[in-house]
């Protein structure tokens, strides 16, 4: 009996110091993951495209005494955009000291007193686009004055709710005096204002897709579209053809596809595009993937993007409709519920103007907000890897809100990972789970798989740094990092015949 | 459920409760006064159902400012340009159409403002001076702005005063130019630069620059490396003079530089060393010019030989194997060409050696 005894505490012996074994290694681990070094912080930092990129020139009206020249433009359209994203950091911050190095007299009066008011009311306004005329130049540069029709939001945010929305085209008037340090807003008056009415939306309907998510497997997340490479891009979606899909779900970074970035990502993309035709694939590109945040600051920076992106996207029959944005809700905590329905409000108010005829969707971390919101988009769309019991409870919830509209699941996953004995998964596992998730949507008029390979290293910006996420997110590929196709594979493949067959 | 996927579906077209005003900052509580933004002109829209659009107008101009430029216009060239910009009490620029007395120098133009600004273009007149502008509108009157005329740099063609016979060597010599004006008589501006070239006559030039004080600007040159005659110019922007003729006097040596002799035997050569060249005003000779050896053996043979004065000495080597072999020693330097004959005094350092 005392030997049992004395076996079961060196057992407990053990077993404790394998747990402080494992949880030092863990920690180690993680130190290793978050400790890098920059040389410069701007090395550090997600760069965030500042530029003039929101406003666009048309020529003066009437001849000016002094010409206006291209750079004019530029000094002036950085003038003018430095000038209303200072003003949108102040309405936030509710700090009005940096206004005085963006306006001046008049303006600057106006500008803190009205930012002060923002920032205490919660009401704010974006200047999307501007399309600007220059209408008087003195002789000396000394003062000019251009007349700006401006695509505007104004918003209002009360506690957690977005209490007052609005999309108006303004015409707005400015006048800016060329003083010691640059070219300051002296006067800003708005000569005209019209509220932008919702677009008719597209009626037509995707029809079933059954899809698989997308990254290449040595190139996942950010790497993807600098290291583009067609020929691995062709190969795999022949594999997904081959899995029986018709569709494929994409992700376009905000910043690989910024104005910086040149025209190579809008060629790739297009090259992309192709490819899925040539392989008989529909695509649902993500909009603005790790895009840097929601704040009124940086709206007519993806004012830009979506105008370089979309026509692109707009030319292509390959696109079944547009995410606009993925999991924004996953982002509630940080930003408040108002500021990220302001932004998706705005940027589905941009993406009609731009590109009218492109369905569009928002890719919901839950049901929950795919519910709620609804009404604001063409498409619904959700993610879908909560707990599989409730699985067809909440896809009818979302079917009622959705009413005529088509709804579909975009993502579905589940990892393979095995540290032991089957925990937290298996191969096998992944294969039941993912065959029982289908099954419970089997109603959804399509279904999108995460996703296509296993990563050896995903993307800690994307995943986070946690190594045990980490480990889970590298195995929820349908096809593992030896190229072999996993028991989920087959699973998928006759979930994906049954949703074609069925017609979505 | 049905009830709650109604709900669902009505909230994502909220009816949105508010009681705010949109203008060109963005929105405004309408209860929110403490600003005095509904004082603001341009368009007003409150958001509340059913209330349209209104244009808040500007009162009666109560502030001029004018702005006059480019603060220097060339006579009877560039074209300036005079804006008065109209603010009513509370900032707003004016509305279009509100009349502006506006003075341009001895001139008067009655103006209409368009977004705020009303302007004319004038041409300067032919006379260098300050011009005055003014605004007046109502009974409210601008401060007092500035633009100054200045001479037509480009019609004004340079020219050298009368130049004295001679100047004197290792002296600053001030070259000036006659009276600098324009083709309407207008005078330079002051601190306008001339620049003076020296044609040295060898191949080299000199360049100073001078600054116009009433019209006339005057170039200082330090003539250490310069003799004899030279060919001097002004330039004033494109425009250049014709060129005058400037002697300088040649430099004269003080007193015969001395000379030391070191023998080389391990290579058979003499080593002469010889200074100081002193001149005339009592310095050494410049650094770097010419001193020219020639040094002639009894049996004939004249061995030549180019060094540069260094704080006022030179040394050449010859290959003459003795002393006693040298007839004469001839040195030609800026100050002229000497016959130092057998005038030397031995090396100490010989001595030593010996």
């Amino acid at each position: 009996m005392k030997r049992i005894a004395n076996l079961g505490i060196a057992a407990a012996y053990l077993l404790v110091g394998g747990m402080i074994l494992a949880m030092a290694a863990n920690a180690f681990a993680s130190a290793q993951e978050r400790t890098q070094l920059y040389r410069y912080f701007s090395e550090a930092l997600d760069p965030i495209e500042a530029h003039d990129a929101s406003v666009s020139w048309v020529p003066a009206g009437t001849p000016l005494a002094r010409p206006f020249t291209e750079a004019d433009e530029g000094l002036v359209g950085r003038a003018l955009g430095d000038a209303w994203r200072a003003y949108a950091v102040a309405m936030s911050s509710g700090e009005t000291e940096l206004l005085q190095d963006y306006y001046s007299g008049v303006a600057l009066q106006r500008a803190g007193a009205a930012a002060a008011a923002a920032h205490r009311s919660g009401t704010r306004l974006a200047l999307l686009d501007q399309t600007v005329a220059p209408t008087f130049y003195h002789l000396d540069g000394s003062v000019l004055q251009v007349e700006t029709e401006a695509l505007s939001v104004r918003f209002a945010m009360d506690a957690d709710r977005l209490s007052y929305f609005e999309v108006s085209r303004d015409r707005l008037r400015t006048t800016l005096m060329n003083e010691t340090t640059g070219l300051r807003i002296f006067s800003h008056e708005m000569t005209g204002m019209r509220a932008v009415e919702e677009r008719a939306r597209p009626t037509r309907h995707p029809g079933p897709l059954a899809g698989i998510n997308y990254y290449p497997a040595r190139t996942p997340w950010r790497k993807f579209w600098p290291e583009f490479d067609p020929a691995i891009i062709d190969r795999d979606l022949r594999l997904i053809s081959d899995l029986g899909a018709n569709s494929v779900r994409i992700f376009l970074p905000t910043q690989d596809f910024a104005k910086a970035q040149g025209d190579e990502p809008l060629q790739h993309l297009e090259a992309f595009l192709r490819l899925a035709r040539e392989h008989d694939l529909k695509v649902v590109p993500t909009l603005f993937d790790m895009n840097p945040g929601y704040d009124p600051t940086m709206w007519s920076a993806s004012a830009a993007y979506l105008h370089r992106v979309l026509p692109v996207l707009s030319r292509s029959d390959a696109v079944a409709f547009v995410d606009l944005k993925n999991e924004p809700d996953l982002d509630v905590k940080r930003y408040g519920p108002a500021l990220i329905e302001a932004w998706v409000r705005a940027m589905s108010a941009l993406c009609r103007e731009i590109a009218p005829d492109l369905l569009l969707s928002v890719g919901w971390a839950d049901a929950e907000p795919a519910a709620r919101y609804a009404g604001l988009v063409d498409v619904v769309s959700y993610h879908d890897y909560a707990p599989i019991e409730g699985t067809a409870e909440r896809l009818s919830q979302v079917k009622r809100a959705a009413g005529n509209k088509p709804v579909y699941v975009t993502e579905i996953g589940s990892s393979s990972y095995q540290l032991a004995l089957g925990f937290p998964g298996s191969p096998l596992a992944q294969g039941r789970d993912i065959a029982d998730r289908f099954s419970a949507l089997d109603s959804a008029n399509g279904v999108f798989v995460w996703t296509l390979h296993d990563f050896e290293a995903p993307d800690a910006a994307a995943v986070g740094r946690s190594p045990w996420v980490k480990k889970l997110q590298s195995e929820f590929g349908l096809i593992d990092s030896s190229g072999q196709p996993k028991p989920a594979a087959a699973a998928v493949e006759a979930a994906f015949e049954a949703i074609l067959l069925g017609g979505g | 459920m049905r009830l709650l996927a109604l709900i669902l579906t009505l909230s994502s077209t909220p009816a949105w409760s508010s009681n705010f005003v949109a203008d060109a900052f963005g929105l405004y509580s309408a209860a929110d006064t403490r600003d005095g933004r509904e004082l603001w002109a341009g368009t007003q829209r409150p958001t509340s159902e059913g209330r349209g659009a209104s244009r808040r107008m500007p009162e009666a101009p109560d502030r001029i400012l004018v702005f006059a430029g480019p603060k220097s216009l060339v006579a009877g060239s560039d074209d300036g340009h005079a804006v008065a910009v109209l603010l009513d009490r509370h900032g707003n620029l004016v509305a279009d159409g509100t009349p502006v007395e506006m003075r341009i120098a001895e001139e008067t133009a009655n103006l209409r403002t368009l977004g705020g600004i009303a302007d004319r273009l004038f041409q300067p007149p032919p006379s260098a001076r300050e011009l005055l502008f003014g605004a007046t509108s109502g009974q409210r009157q601008s401060a007092r702005a500035m633009v100054r005329v200045v001479a037509d740099i480009g019609s004004v063609s340079p020219q050298l005063a009368s130049l004295p016979g001679s100047f004197p060597y290792e002296a600053f010599m001030a070259i000036p130019t006659r009276h600098l004006t324009d083709r309407f008589g207008n005078e330079v501006t002051d601190g306008t630069a001339v620049s003076i070239l020296l044609d040295h006559n060898d191949g080299s030039y000199s360049l100073a620059t001078g600054t116009a004080l009433r019209g006339q600007a005057e170039a200082r040159f330090l003539s250490r490396d310069i003799w004899g005659r030279a060919v001097a110019a002004a330039l004033l922007g494109g425009n250049g003079s014709g060129q005058d003729s400037v002697v300088i006097e040649t430099p004269r040596p003080v007193a015969e530089p001395g000379v030391v002799l070191e023998p080389l035997p391990a290579i058979a050569a003499l080593r002469f060393t010889v200074g100081p060249f002193l001149t005339g005003a009592g310095h050494v000779l410049r650094d770097g010019a010419d001193i020219r050896f020639e040094v002639s053996e009894h049996d004939g043979p004249v061995h030549e030989a180019l060094d540069w004065s260094r704080d006022g000495y030179a040394s050449a080597i010859v290959p003459i194997a003795r002393p006693d072999m040298v007839e004469e020693l001839v040195i030609a330097s800026p100050l002229g060409r000497m016959e130092l004959g057998r005038r030397w005094t031995m090396s100490a350092r010989l001595e030593v050696m010996e």
